[in-house]
Protein backbone atom coordinates (compact mmCIF):
# COMPACT_ATOMS: atom_id res chain seq x y z
CA UNK A 1 0.00 0.00 0.00
CA UNK A 2 1.56 3.27 -1.47
CA UNK A 3 1.85 5.81 2.19
CA UNK A 4 -0.17 9.00 1.86
CA UNK A 5 1.50 10.56 4.44
CA UNK A 6 4.65 10.17 6.53
CA UNK A 7 5.34 10.24 10.51
CA UNK A 8 9.15 10.16 11.89
CA UNK A 9 10.37 8.96 15.40
CA UNK A 10 13.00 9.03 17.03
CA UNK A 11 15.46 11.70 18.25
CA UNK A 12 18.77 13.01 18.07
CA UNK A 13 19.80 13.74 14.34
CA UNK A 14 19.00 10.94 12.52
CA UNK A 15 15.56 11.82 12.24
CA UNK A 16 16.14 14.94 10.93
CA UNK A 17 17.90 13.66 8.04
CA UNK A 18 15.14 11.56 7.47
CA UNK A 19 12.94 14.51 7.69
CA UNK A 20 14.88 16.74 5.05
CA UNK A 21 15.13 13.58 2.98
CA UNK A 22 11.59 13.51 2.97
CA UNK A 23 10.93 17.64 2.25
CA UNK A 24 9.83 18.78 -1.44
CA UNK A 25 8.34 15.32 -2.17
CA UNK A 26 4.40 14.75 -2.45
CA UNK A 27 4.10 12.70 0.49
CA UNK A 28 3.96 15.19 2.95
CA UNK A 29 5.37 14.45 6.35
CA UNK A 30 2.77 15.06 9.18
CA UNK A 31 4.41 14.97 12.33
CA UNK A 32 7.70 14.28 13.75
CA UNK A 33 7.29 12.51 16.75
CA UNK A 34 10.47 12.75 19.88
CA UNK A 35 10.10 9.48 21.39
CA UNK A 36 13.38 10.26 24.30
CA UNK A 37 15.04 14.04 25.01
CA UNK A 38 17.66 15.27 27.07
CA UNK A 39 17.01 18.55 26.28
CA UNK A 40 18.76 18.68 23.36
CA UNK A 41 16.40 18.57 20.68
CA UNK A 42 17.52 19.38 16.55
CA UNK A 43 14.22 17.67 15.65
CA UNK A 44 12.18 20.50 17.52
CA UNK A 45 14.49 23.12 15.91
CA UNK A 46 14.15 21.47 12.70
CA UNK A 47 10.48 21.18 12.86
CA UNK A 48 9.39 24.62 13.45
CA UNK A 49 12.05 25.42 10.72
CA UNK A 50 10.02 23.83 8.49
CA UNK A 51 6.53 24.29 9.61
CA UNK A 52 5.93 20.27 10.39
CA UNK A 53 4.02 19.37 13.43
CA UNK A 54 6.21 18.23 16.07
CA UNK A 55 5.74 15.93 19.36
CA UNK A 56 7.68 15.35 22.53
CA UNK A 57 6.12 11.93 23.33
CA UNK A 58 7.60 9.88 26.31
CA UNK A 59 4.88 8.00 27.26
CA UNK A 60 4.26 4.14 25.78
CA UNK A 61 0.30 4.58 26.47
CA UNK A 62 0.13 7.95 24.83
CA UNK A 63 2.68 6.59 21.91
CA UNK A 64 0.98 3.49 21.04
CA UNK A 65 -2.81 5.62 21.30
CA UNK A 66 -1.25 8.22 18.58
CA UNK A 67 -0.31 5.51 16.55
CA UNK A 68 -3.79 3.31 16.90
CA UNK A 69 -5.78 6.66 15.66
CA UNK A 70 -3.61 6.69 12.59
CA UNK A 71 -6.58 5.91 9.83
CA UNK A 72 -4.62 7.12 6.45
CA UNK A 73 -2.26 4.86 5.10
CA UNK A 74 1.38 5.84 6.66
CA UNK A 75 4.79 5.08 5.89
CA UNK A 76 6.08 5.16 9.83
CA UNK A 77 9.89 5.91 9.86
CA UNK A 78 11.42 5.04 13.30
CA UNK A 79 15.21 6.29 13.24
CA UNK A 80 16.95 5.98 16.60
CA UNK A 81 13.85 5.66 17.94
CA UNK A 82 13.33 3.80 21.68
CA UNK A 83 9.68 3.34 21.72
CA UNK A 84 9.00 -0.08 21.09
CA UNK A 85 6.16 -0.67 18.63
CA UNK A 86 3.45 -2.92 20.22
CA UNK A 87 1.59 -5.79 18.57
CA UNK A 88 -1.68 -3.84 18.31
CA UNK A 89 0.23 -0.90 16.66
CA UNK A 90 2.31 -3.11 14.07
CA UNK A 91 -1.06 -4.81 13.29
CA UNK A 92 -2.76 -1.86 12.40
CA UNK A 93 -3.55 -2.05 8.53
CA UNK A 94 -2.18 1.54 8.24
CA UNK A 95 0.73 1.48 9.49
CA UNK A 96 3.86 0.83 7.29
CA UNK A 97 6.84 0.47 9.78
CA UNK A 98 10.58 0.78 9.10
CA UNK A 99 13.62 0.91 11.59
CA UNK A 100 17.13 1.89 11.45
CA UNK A 101 19.40 -0.63 13.68
CA UNK A 102 22.94 0.68 14.19
CA UNK A 103 24.12 -3.10 13.72
CA UNK A 104 23.87 -5.92 10.71
CA UNK A 105 21.18 -7.81 11.95
CA UNK A 106 20.86 -10.24 13.14
CA UNK A 107 24.06 -9.28 15.12
CA UNK A 108 23.45 -7.51 18.30
CA UNK A 109 20.14 -7.12 18.21
CA UNK A 110 18.20 -4.84 21.69
CA UNK A 111 20.18 -2.20 23.21
CA UNK A 112 23.94 -0.87 22.52
CA UNK A 113 25.02 -2.33 19.64
CA UNK A 114 28.22 -0.25 18.52
CA UNK A 115 29.11 -1.15 22.24
CA UNK A 116 28.88 -5.04 21.70
CA UNK A 117 30.32 -4.64 18.20
CA UNK A 118 33.69 -3.53 19.54
CA UNK A 119 33.92 -5.72 22.84
CA UNK A 120 32.92 -8.63 20.82
CA UNK A 121 35.62 -7.51 18.36
CA UNK A 122 34.24 -8.02 15.40
CA UNK A 123 35.78 -7.32 12.37
CA UNK A 124 33.01 -5.32 10.30
CA UNK A 125 29.53 -3.87 11.75
CA UNK A 126 27.04 -1.34 10.24
CA UNK A 127 23.44 -0.64 9.62
CA UNK A 128 20.14 -1.82 9.26
CA UNK A 129 17.06 -0.72 7.84
CA UNK A 130 14.37 -3.00 8.67
CA UNK A 131 10.88 -3.64 8.87
CA UNK A 132 9.63 -3.86 12.34
CA UNK A 133 7.77 -7.18 13.42
CA UNK A 134 6.71 -7.79 17.09
CA UNK A 135 10.52 -9.40 18.32
CA UNK A 136 13.00 -6.54 18.67
CA UNK A 137 14.89 -6.12 15.46
CA UNK A 138 13.51 -9.19 13.77
CA UNK A 139 12.12 -7.86 10.92
CA UNK A 140 12.66 -7.98 7.22
CA UNK A 141 15.59 -6.17 5.94
CA UNK A 142 15.64 -3.59 3.76
CA UNK A 143 18.92 -2.12 2.94
CA UNK A 144 22.21 -3.21 4.81
CA UNK A 145 25.54 -1.13 5.32
CA UNK A 146 28.62 -2.14 6.18
CA UNK A 147 31.15 -0.30 7.99
CA UNK A 148 34.74 -1.23 8.62
CA UNK A 149 35.85 -1.66 12.45
CA UNK A 150 38.72 0.45 13.28
CA UNK A 151 40.64 -0.88 16.02
CA UNK A 152 40.93 2.83 17.80
CA UNK A 153 37.09 3.48 17.48
CA UNK A 154 35.03 3.99 20.80
CA UNK A 155 31.53 3.20 21.11
CA UNK A 156 30.30 6.22 20.75
CA UNK A 157 32.69 7.14 17.45
CA UNK A 158 30.90 4.24 16.44
CA UNK A 159 27.36 5.51 17.34
CA UNK A 160 27.94 8.45 15.07
CA UNK A 161 29.04 6.62 11.95
CA UNK A 162 26.20 4.35 12.63
CA UNK A 163 23.75 7.19 12.58
CA UNK A 164 25.81 8.99 9.10
CA UNK A 165 25.76 5.83 7.16
CA UNK A 166 21.88 5.37 8.30
CA UNK A 167 20.87 8.89 7.01
CA UNK A 168 22.43 8.04 3.62
CA UNK A 169 21.27 4.98 3.66
CA UNK A 170 17.79 6.38 4.29
CA UNK A 171 18.28 8.63 1.13
CA UNK A 172 18.40 5.21 -0.72
CA UNK A 173 15.99 3.44 -0.19
CA UNK A 174 12.97 6.50 0.36
CA UNK A 175 11.98 6.30 -3.20
CA UNK A 176 10.71 2.80 -2.85
CA UNK A 177 9.10 2.91 0.05
CA UNK A 178 6.90 5.61 -1.10
CA UNK A 179 6.56 3.60 -3.84
CA UNK A 180 5.57 0.57 -2.35
CA UNK A 181 8.20 -1.21 -4.28
CA UNK A 182 10.92 -2.21 -2.25
CA UNK A 183 12.16 -5.69 -1.22
CA UNK A 184 12.68 -7.36 1.72
CA UNK A 185 15.16 -10.15 2.77
CA UNK A 186 14.35 -12.27 6.00
CA UNK A 187 17.03 -12.51 8.65
CA UNK A 188 19.15 -14.76 8.61
CA UNK A 189 20.07 -16.10 11.65
CA UNK A 190 23.06 -18.50 11.01
CA UNK A 191 23.70 -18.56 14.93
CA UNK A 192 25.81 -15.62 15.06
CA UNK A 193 22.93 -13.94 15.94
CA UNK A 194 22.60 -12.59 19.61
CA UNK A 195 20.37 -9.73 21.71
CA UNK A 196 21.28 -7.94 24.48
CA UNK A 197 19.13 -5.75 26.97
CA UNK A 198 19.54 -2.09 28.00
CA UNK A 199 20.97 -3.54 31.27
CA UNK A 200 23.46 -5.90 29.58
CA UNK A 201 27.67 -4.52 30.55
CA UNK A 202 30.26 -6.14 29.04
CA UNK A 203 32.03 -8.65 31.36
CA UNK A 204 29.70 -6.81 33.85
CA UNK A 205 31.62 -3.56 33.99
CA UNK A 206 34.81 -5.82 35.33
CA UNK A 207 37.89 -4.83 33.61
CA UNK A 208 40.31 -8.35 34.17
CA UNK A 209 44.01 -7.64 34.34
CA UNK A 210 44.50 -10.94 32.71
CA UNK A 211 43.44 -10.28 29.17
CA UNK A 212 45.98 -9.33 26.84
CA UNK A 213 46.23 -5.45 25.41
CA UNK A 214 43.75 -5.73 21.95
CA UNK A 215 40.60 -7.90 24.41
CA UNK A 216 41.64 -4.78 27.39
CA UNK A 217 41.66 -2.15 24.79
CA UNK A 218 38.52 -3.50 23.28
CA UNK A 219 36.75 -3.79 26.29
CA UNK A 220 37.53 0.03 27.55
CA UNK A 221 36.57 1.56 23.86
CA UNK A 222 33.35 -0.40 24.08
CA UNK A 223 32.15 0.69 27.61
CA UNK A 224 33.89 4.28 26.26
CA UNK A 225 31.09 6.92 25.55
CA UNK A 226 32.53 9.80 26.52
CA UNK A 227 30.35 11.62 29.13
CA UNK A 228 27.70 9.46 28.64
CA UNK A 229 26.21 7.54 31.29
CA UNK A 230 25.11 4.51 29.17
CA UNK A 231 27.21 2.47 31.50
CA UNK A 232 28.42 2.97 34.68
CA UNK A 233 32.24 3.21 35.08
CA UNK A 234 34.23 0.36 34.59
CA UNK A 235 35.11 -1.25 37.56
CA UNK A 236 38.90 -3.09 38.16
CA UNK A 237 39.29 -5.19 41.51
CA UNK A 238 42.99 -5.69 42.50
CA UNK A 239 45.13 -6.07 45.75
CA UNK A 240 41.78 -6.95 47.58
CA UNK A 241 40.13 -3.01 46.56
CA UNK A 242 38.00 -1.87 43.50
CA UNK A 243 38.73 0.89 41.82
CA UNK A 244 36.80 3.02 38.91
CA UNK A 245 38.75 3.40 35.61
CA UNK A 246 38.69 6.80 34.60
CA UNK A 247 40.66 7.17 31.83
CA UNK A 248 42.70 4.98 29.03
CA UNK A 249 45.72 5.75 27.09
CA UNK A 250 47.21 2.88 24.21
CA UNK A 251 50.46 3.25 22.95
CA UNK A 252 51.64 1.56 19.78
CA UNK A 253 55.45 2.49 19.80
CA UNK A 254 56.81 -1.07 20.92
CA UNK A 255 57.64 0.25 24.39
CA UNK A 256 58.10 -3.49 25.82
CA UNK A 257 59.64 -4.76 22.71
CA UNK A 258 62.51 -6.83 24.90
CA UNK A 259 60.18 -8.33 26.93
CA UNK A 260 57.39 -10.20 28.21
CA UNK A 261 53.86 -9.03 28.32
CA UNK A 262 53.42 -7.40 31.92
CA UNK A 263 50.86 -6.31 33.73
CA UNK A 264 52.15 -3.19 36.42
CA UNK A 265 50.03 -1.00 39.23
CA UNK A 266 51.26 1.80 40.62
CA UNK A 267 49.84 5.15 41.86
CA UNK A 268 46.51 3.92 40.77
CA UNK A 269 47.85 3.62 37.56
CA UNK A 270 48.00 0.03 35.53
CA UNK A 271 50.05 -0.53 32.73
CA UNK A 272 49.82 -3.39 30.59
CA UNK A 273 52.84 -4.45 28.18
CA UNK A 274 53.11 -6.59 25.28
CA UNK A 275 56.07 -6.47 22.67
CA UNK A 276 53.58 -4.13 20.52
CA UNK A 277 52.09 -1.72 22.74
CA UNK A 278 51.49 -0.30 25.98
CA UNK A 279 47.94 0.36 27.65
CA UNK A 280 47.97 2.79 30.67
CA UNK A 281 44.69 2.89 32.59
CA UNK A 282 44.20 5.45 35.31
CA UNK A 283 42.01 4.67 38.35
CA UNK A 284 40.19 6.22 40.98
CA UNK B 1 36.51 32.58 22.02
CA UNK B 2 38.22 31.64 19.15
CA UNK B 3 39.38 28.52 20.08
CA UNK B 4 35.74 27.38 21.14
CA UNK B 5 34.70 28.46 17.73
CA UNK B 6 37.34 26.54 16.36
CA UNK B 7 36.54 23.38 18.32
CA UNK B 8 32.35 23.84 17.43
CA UNK B 9 33.66 23.57 13.51
CA UNK B 10 35.86 20.56 14.02
CA UNK B 11 32.08 19.14 15.45
CA UNK B 12 29.71 20.80 12.80
CA UNK B 13 32.03 22.13 10.03
CA UNK B 14 28.74 23.44 8.11
CA UNK B 15 27.44 25.66 10.82
CA UNK B 16 28.37 29.02 11.31
CA UNK B 17 27.44 29.40 14.55
CA UNK B 18 28.22 33.62 14.48
CA UNK B 19 24.69 33.57 12.99
CA UNK B 20 23.01 31.96 16.13
CA UNK B 21 22.19 33.28 19.69
CA UNK B 22 20.62 29.84 20.63
CA UNK B 23 22.80 26.94 19.59
CA UNK B 24 20.57 24.67 21.55
CA UNK B 25 17.02 26.12 20.31
CA UNK B 26 18.36 26.27 16.87
CA UNK B 27 18.92 22.55 16.96
CA UNK B 28 22.41 23.41 15.92
CA UNK B 29 24.31 20.72 18.63
CA UNK B 30 22.36 17.62 19.88
CA UNK B 31 23.26 15.36 22.37
CA UNK B 32 25.83 14.00 20.59
CA UNK B 33 27.15 17.01 19.52
CA UNK B 34 27.59 18.15 23.10
CA UNK B 35 28.91 15.25 24.25
CA UNK B 36 31.94 15.45 22.07
CA UNK B 37 32.41 18.87 22.57
CA UNK B 38 32.88 18.38 26.13
CA UNK B 39 35.68 16.05 25.82
CA UNK B 40 37.52 18.35 22.81
CA UNK B 41 37.48 21.01 25.90
CA UNK B 42 38.57 18.89 28.47
CA UNK B 43 41.32 17.56 26.14
CA UNK B 44 42.01 21.41 25.03
CA UNK B 45 41.82 23.07 28.15
CA UNK B 46 43.39 20.00 30.54
CA UNK B 47 40.24 20.16 32.22
CA UNK B 48 36.92 17.89 33.05
CA UNK B 49 33.64 19.17 32.93
CA UNK B 50 31.40 17.56 35.41
CA UNK B 51 29.04 15.30 33.91
CA UNK B 52 26.14 17.35 35.67
CA UNK B 53 27.21 20.55 33.84
CA UNK B 54 25.90 18.47 30.50
CA UNK B 55 22.67 20.73 30.22
CA UNK B 56 21.52 22.70 27.38
CA UNK B 57 21.97 26.07 29.57
CA UNK B 58 25.45 25.91 29.44
CA UNK B 59 25.77 25.25 25.56
CA UNK B 60 23.50 27.75 24.48
CA UNK B 61 26.00 30.62 23.05
CA UNK B 62 29.59 30.95 23.60
CA UNK B 63 29.33 32.99 26.18
CA UNK B 64 27.38 30.38 28.35
CA UNK B 65 30.15 27.77 27.22
CA UNK B 66 32.79 30.18 28.24
CA UNK B 67 31.32 30.55 31.31
CA UNK B 68 31.43 27.03 32.15
CA UNK B 69 35.13 26.53 30.85
CA UNK B 70 36.23 28.71 33.74
CA UNK B 71 33.98 27.52 36.18
CA UNK B 72 35.94 24.06 35.55
CA UNK B 73 39.48 25.74 35.70
CA UNK B 74 39.68 26.13 31.86
CA UNK B 75 42.40 29.25 30.93
CA UNK B 76 40.71 31.14 27.85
Amino acid sequence: MKPEQIIIIGTGRLPCHCLEACQGGLIPVAACIESGSQGFSPLAALCRKLGVEYKLMLDRKTLSGFFLSIHKPTLVVSAYNYFIFPREVLAAPALNIVNFHNSLLPRHRGRNAPTWSIYEMDAITGITWHQVHPAVDTGDVILQKEIALAGNVTALELTLQTLEVAAAAFKEILPSLLEDSYACTPVQDNGNGSYHRSTDVPNDGLFDPGWNIPRAHAFLRAMDYGKFNVFPAAKLRLLGREFSIAGYQVRTANPGASGEPSVEFENRQLRLRDQEAELLITCK
Amino acid sequence: MNEITAILKTIRPEVDFSQSKDFIGDGLLDSFDVVTLVSSLDKHFGISIQGVDIVPENFKDLATIEALLRKNGGKL
